[in-house]
Order: structure tokens, then sequence, then C-alpha cells
């Protein structure tokens, strides 16, 4: 997810404070779950013109069920505005829909949580910083890390600039990672070959 | 051969990198003299918290991305030296520090460091500077009210020139007062005569190309002309907008950066113009009293597609003029006859 920077907008435009992360990270899972699991049912059954307005119809009525409680708190729904019935048309859910018609629904279950877990912890890291940065408060109680506050950071321009580093120190995780596992194999290898 | 691909800043004569940015920092010396004549010893402050915010920031990014520091790379000192005179003299430390570090750490280094970067460092971080903080970005001292180099500023704050054309209004300050830097505004950019002397010293030591400083400045002039701010003649809104806010300063130091500007000439003439233009439709339009930077930083990103166009603007004249030879070349010329055998 860090890798690859989908579901940008989502991340970059309404995530200014954890509460919001939270709750695009909720709709989110709304839009993917049931989304990707009942293709995973029905398979390849429909003709191909009518999976993808099939699977956004179904994301559609979930994403709907997800929202009717936004409406306890008012602030995020405002702050989420457009983002909300986009969540139910993103290009990750239907790009995941697409990949499983044939394949198990447990396999489909399994990829669409660990997807999810992706987008939430991203967004939801954003959407922390940002708050951080920009207001002294988490999840709106003070937590004043800097003396300052900078109020540009809710921008999306710096959303964008987040998401890059966020990105970058996941690639040299991974980086670091996969060196260290192949360094092992290397050594395992050569001891097989001094034995 | 040994063929090895490098990027900007290229020379081509006796002259170095390092000669090319020792002369941008000794041109920047005489602004920072002016700024202490009028606003004493905390324009100098300023100066040095950001130098040495910029140079830290650069060698910490640069060891993590496991480079040998080059201290004969002058490129933060230059971008920290920028930054100050960009802003107010009554800006606080913190803002100052803040605008270093994006700078380098956010425009600079993440793509690449000295010679790839896309976006002019000081530029992008004076424009997080004015996004985040507004209100201290835009209220400058009066010169000459004494300013405490620490501690809370209790100087009158007030609006610059600029802030009259942004809201419609013909400004009130002398022309003779704008040119000597008699006047509220960014702590470098007023001093219009000295950044006039500081752009001939550039000229001649061929350190900036005058063609992108005119046609930077004639994109400003023609479309004030055309389109001023407030009711008045085409001229003195010449006047007021070239000599208010950042376009000076602009046209002196950060059009000419030799990384995230063109290379060829007409593309350097097409960006500097298109600059201007835009600088003054972004001071029509945007919120902020001036957005030079923020235009600046929006041609910086088209460099890539005007070197482009430049390039297959000029592929295409070499074409043609090489068949105009061509065909000129074919054609019998007058008496001479190519295939008589007659004897």
């Amino acid at each position: 997810m860090f890798a690859l920077g989908i579901g940008l907008p989502f991340v970059i435009a309404p995530s200014v404070s954890l509460k919001n992360g939270v709750a695009i990270s909720i709709l989110f899972l709304a839009a993917t779950l049931p989304c990707v699991v009942i293709a995973a049912f029905v398979g390849k059954k429909p003709p191909v013109l009518a999976r993808m307005p099939l699977y956004a119809l179904i994301s559609i009525v979930f994403v709907t069920l997800a929202a009717v409680p936004l409406g306890r708190w008012p602030s995020i729904r405002a702050d989420l505005g457009i983002y909300i019935p986009l969540t139910a048309v993103n290009t990750l859910m239907l790009e995941m829909a697409a990949r499983h018609p044939a394949k198990s629904p447990l396999s489909a279950l399994r990829a669409s949580l660990v997807n999810w877990a992706g987008f939430a912890v991203v967004a939801c890291s954003v959407s922390a910083v940002r708050e951080l940065l920009g207001n002294r408060t988490l999840w709106e109680a003070p937590a004043a890390l800097l003396p300052i506050r900078f109020t540009g950071v809710s921008l999306p321009f710096f959303g964008f600039i987040l998401l890059g580093f966020f990105a970058a120190l996941f690639r040299n995780i991974d980086r670091a990672f996969k060196g260290s596992l192949i360094r092992e194999r290397e050594m395992k290898i050569e001891e097989e070959r001094g034995a | 051969m040994n063929l090895r691909a490098q990027n900007p800043p290229h020379i081509r004569s006796r002259e170095s990198n390092q000669t090319v940015m020792g002369d941008t920092v000794i041109a920047m010396l005489p602004l920072y003299a002016m700024a202490f004549y009028f606003y004493g010893p905390r324009s100098l402050a300023l100066g040095a918290v950001s130098c040495l915010t910029c140079i830290s920031a650069d060698f910490v990014c640069q060891l993590i991305g496991r480079k040998v520091p080059n201290v004969r790379d002058y490129s933060p000192l230059i971008t920290g030296m920028i930054i100050p005179l960009l802003l107010p003299a009554s800006t606080r430390y913190w803002i100052v520090v803040a605008a270093g570090l994006f700078a380098i750490c956010v425009a600079k280094q993440p793509f690449g460091g000295i010679g790839h970067n896309v976006f002019n460092p000081a530029a992008a971080g004076v424009a997080f500077a004015v996004i985040c903080w507004p209100r201290s970005t835009f209220q400058f001292p009066v010169p000459f009210d004494p300013l405490p180099v620490t501690g809370e500023i209790t100087a009158r704050l007030v609006a610059s020139p600029g802030r009259a054309l942004a809201m419609g209004g013909v400004p009130t300050t002398d022309f003779m007062d704008m040119l000597l830097g008699n006047v509220p505004g960014p702590m470098g950019g007023t001093n219009i005569l000295v950044l006039l002397t500081c752009l001939l010293f550039l000229a001649v030591r061929k350190t900036v190309n005058l063609c992108t400083t005119g046609a930077f400045l004639g994109g400003v002039a023609i479309t004030a002309a055309i389109f001023p701010r407030a009711v008045m003649a085409p001229f003195p809104s010449i006047l007021y907008e070239v000599m208010s806010g950042w376009v000076m300063i602009t046209a002196v130091f950060l059009i000419n950066d030799p990384v995230s500007s063109p290379k060829r000439r007409s593309a350097r003439l097409l960006y500097g113009f298109l600059a201007g233009v835009v600088g003054i439709v972004f001071r029509h339009l945007g919120k902020f009293e001036d957005s030079l930077l923020f235009a600046l930083l929006v041609m910086n990103a088209s460099v890539y597609m005007i070197e482009l166009w430049a390039e297959q603007a000029a592929h295409a004249f070499r074409r043609k003029n090489r068949e105009l030879t061509t065909s000129a070349n074919l054609s019998a010329p007058d008496g001479e006859d190519l295939g008589d055998t007659e004897g």
C-alpha cells in the first residue's frame, strides 16, 4: 500500500485528524470487504460488462449503511464530504473485486482484510501526524508535540508530501528486511558448502 | 572515451560550481548590509540562524542518504541566505527554521540533492512559511524602527505597498523611497537599487543569464501594463508591480537558479516570460498579498515541458534550414551548364 500509493485521494484530502482517518478506514472496510467476498462467491457468472457496475452497486449499499452512524458526528461527516460516496467507487476496491472472481471466498476475505489493514494504517498514520502538527491535538485531546502549529499541513499538498515520506520509509524498511533475508540465505548456503 | 552523465549546474568555462556559488553569496552580502542598516542586527541573526539550519539539515540528509558531504558545496548556504531576504525582518526565528528545513528536507534532498532538485528550495521553503503563517510573513517592520535580536517584537508592523495593490488601491509610497528600500517589505526585496547592482555584478561575472531576467521582467511589465490591479496608468502599474514584493529579488536570484531553470536559451526566454506573466496572474487571483513564489514553483514544475518544446522547435528549425540550403544547392546557378558536353 505504502509503496504503490494506491488510495491517494482518501489519504491526502480528508485525513486531517485521527477521527477522520478512522472514519474513512471504516468506510473503506464497508466498501471493500463485502464487495470482494460477494465477487468471489459470484465468480465469473455475470457478464464481463456487468461486473464493475455490480461491484460498485454492492459497495454503494454497504457504504450507505456504514455512513448512517456518521450522522452522530456531523463535523466528521462535513470533513469527509464527497469522499463518503467516492469510497464506494474507489479503484482499489474495484481492482480487488475484479481480481478475485474465480478464487475462493476465504482467500478473497483474507486478501481484502490485509489490504484494508494496510489502508487503515496509512490513513490513520497520516491523519495522526497532520492533526499533531496542525492542531497540536490527537483525537481532539491536547498533545503538543511542538510548541508551534503548522496550519498549512491540513492542505492536500502536505498530505502528498507526508505520503511520499511514508512510502520512502516503507521501501527502506522493506529493502532492509529483504536484504537481511538474502544475507541469511547466502550464509546458509556457504555453511552448507563448507560442511 | 569514458562518458559520464552529469546533472546541472554545468559550467563550461574556467569557472567552477564553487565560483558560481561564491559569486551568488558575495552578491547577497550587500543586501544583508542594507538589511542591517534598516533593521539592525536582527537581520543578521536571522541570516545566521537560517544558514545554520540549512547547512545542518543538508549535512544530516546527506549522511542519511549515505553520501559524503561536500564542504565546497555552497548551495545550502545560498538557500539559507536567501530565505530571510524573502521574509520580514520581524519574522520569528522558528519560521525561518521551519522554512529552511522544508527547503532542504522536502524540496531539495528527496529529489536527489544538488543538481537534481526540481523546485527552487528557497522559494519552496518560503512558500511553505507563507501557507502556514500568512500573517507573520506579510507584516513588515518600518525601516529604522529598532527590532530586538531576541524576545517579543514590540515594534509597529505595517503592510507593504503590495497590500494596497492587492486590495485594488494605489500605493501612496514615493518611487524614490521604493528605489532606495526605505519602505516596509521583505528584508532583501525592497532595495531595488542594490538589487540592480547585484544583478550587474552577477551579469559581469556571467553567473546569471540576463535573457531570463529580462524575459521575466518583461512578462511582469507587459501583464501589469495590460491588467493593472488598480485604476492607474500602465507605467505606474509596471513600476509598482516590479518594485513591490518579491519581483526584483526573484529576477536577480531565484529565476536564474541553474538547476531548476531550463538550459536552452529559447527555453529560458519562454520560462522567464511565462514566470512573469503567471506571477502577475497569481497576484490578481491569489489570496495572499504576493503569490509570486507559487508562480515560480509552478514554472519549475513546467521546465521539462518547456525544454521539450524548445528542443522540438530547434530541431524543426534546423530541419527547415537544412531543406532550404539543400534545395538552394541543387538548383543550377546562372551561366553554368552542368550537363553540357559540347566541345
